[in-house]
């Protein structure tokens, strides 16, 4: 009787697990040939400045309906088109859809022309220049400020350092306050001046694959793992497609400025932000001088940028508007992903909705 | 059903095992210490190489790929400073064209 009821199961699992091998093998063959390359970046946008190797992008939207234009600041360690990953799965489409004006500072690939490049350069120069054109493109007075991971660093010196900036709000997301709490990069960076100099390759950056290596092995079963679920769900186009943008992105590193390096050295040893001992060309820069409505978005699960290290931000901006959210997620997975789609990403979006106009 | 193939709980049970002290151990100081050597000595031994071939182009009166290096290092420096001042000219620009115009 028992064998009755379970022998159409049996035969409907062995008909799935074949079916399921065929498409193993057939999503096999395009990874390995390299045919089925999913397409990143894709939100249109156009290049509204550049100076150097740095970019500002403005993303095409014939629908703003928010003011002010929001400002993305992303980081130096790798490339921004984490943050509009693929069409249905896109943080900047989300905002770009909610009728914001969406511009991006992107700093392009270092190459020996940056390697003297220090945080001044991008604190005081850039990032400036940039809030600029954007006033200057858009018409409006302030702007809206989101920094993603060290661009949450650059963003928070920047609104530090300049208290008449004009900016709405700021909204860091998963910003390494406590440099100590990072791992191997920093640790390595904040042993001695000498260990920075050992880092850095012949064009005096420190080179993608040192920064891919210190990303790599904070999770040391993580490069088993990821082939074992690849494995497991090849069969599934979609989860293939969205494995393979992940992947080429995690891999996909920039060569960080030598300059920056040996200044990141020095923050790590004297865990400069949390004890309030940043120093931009001979000032001091306190993070208490912050007094703009801020959110701080830190994953419970960022093994990059661990709690420990974004946790103490709330407490070290002077904003009375301040705010933290906390989510289940990881480094990547705050911003991109079902859960962010559907969690961080409104959160950000309502903190910024409330502090903005609707334009009519 | 959970939807997981029967092989996947042996392997997650050993990755759960196996996770947490490798990730302690990668965080650990004496790893800093380790990477750190490991780097140093690799940096040792190419800078090496490099005096060496340099020394061998140098003998035959050609400049080195370390004495390009320098030159592009000297070059992307005042590149950059240019840059900056390009920036800052362009602020000061946009501050006078403010106050003008208030």
């Amino acid at each position: 009787m028992t064998i009755d009821v379970e022998a159409p199961g049996i035969v409907d699992l062995v008909g799935r697990e074949l079916e399921r091998c065929v498409l193993r093998a057939r999503n096999g063959i395009r990874m390995a040939a390299g045919i089925s390359r999913p397409e990143v970046g894709t939100t249109p946008k156009d290049v509204v400045w550049r100076h150097g190797r740095t970019e500002l992008w403005r993303y095409r939207s014939d629908d703003v309906r928010v003011s002010p234009p929001l400002l993305i600041v992303f980081g130096l360690f790798s490339r921004s088109y984490i943050l509009d990953l693929q069409k249905g799965n896109s943080f900047v489409e989300q905002l770009v859809d909610a009728g914001f004006d969406v511009y991006l500072l992107d700093w392009g690939v270092p190459d020996e022309r940056d390697a003297a490049n220090r945080l001044e350069d991008y604190v005081d120069d850039y990032i400036p220049a940039a809030v600029e054109q954007v006033r200057r493109i858009s018409g409006a007075e302030q702007v809206d400020m989101l920094g993603y991971c060290f661009g949450s660093v650059l963003s928070l010196l920047y609104a530090a350092r300049r208290r008449d900036a004009p900016l709405c709000s700021l909204t860091v997301v998963s910003a390494p306050i406590d440099l100590q709490q990072l791992g191997p990069l920093t640790s390595v960076l904040g042993n001695t001046e000498s260990d920075v100099e050992k880092l850095l390759d012949v064009d005096g950056n420190v080179p993608p694959h040192v920064v891919h290596q210190a990303f790599q092995i904070l999770k040391p079963t993580m490069r088993v793992t990821r082939y074992v679920d690849l494995f497991d769900k090849l069969w599934n186009d979609d989860y293939v497609t969205a494995y393979q943008a992940m992947i080429g992105w995690a891999g996909d590193h920039v060569p960080l400025p030598g300059g920056v390096a040996r200044q990141l050295a020095e923050m790590t040893r004297t865990n400069a932000l949390v004890d309030d001992a940043i120093v931009l060309d001979g000032d001091r820069v306190h993070l208490s001088d912050i007094t703009v409505p801020f959110l701080t978005v830190l994953g419970d699960r960022d093994h990059i940028v661990p709690e420990a290290s974004a946790a103490p931000l709330i407490d070290l901006v002077g904003s009375s508007d301040k705010h933290e959210l906390r989510l289940e997620g990881g480094h990547v997975g705050v911003l991109v992903g079902r859960t962010a789609a559907k969690k961080t990403i409104p959160a950000i979006i309502e903190f910024l909705l409330r502090r903005s106009e609707t334009i009519t | 059903m959970t939807g997981l193939p029967s092989w996947r709980t042996p392997y997650d049970f050993a990755e759960r095992l196996v996770a947490p002290p490798a990730e302690a151990l990668v965080r650990s100081d004496r790893f800093a210490a380790v990477a750190a050597t490991v780097f140093g000595i690799r940096r040792a031994v190419g800078d090496g190489l490099n005096g060496l071939a340099a020394t061998v182009w140098h003998l035959v009166n050609l400049p080195a790929g370390s004495d390009l290096h320098r030159m592009h290092a000297q070059l992307g420096a005042l590149d950059r400073d240019v840059r900056r001042l390009s920036l800052q000219l362009e602020q000061r620009d946009t501050a006078r064209t403010g106050s003008d115009g208030r």
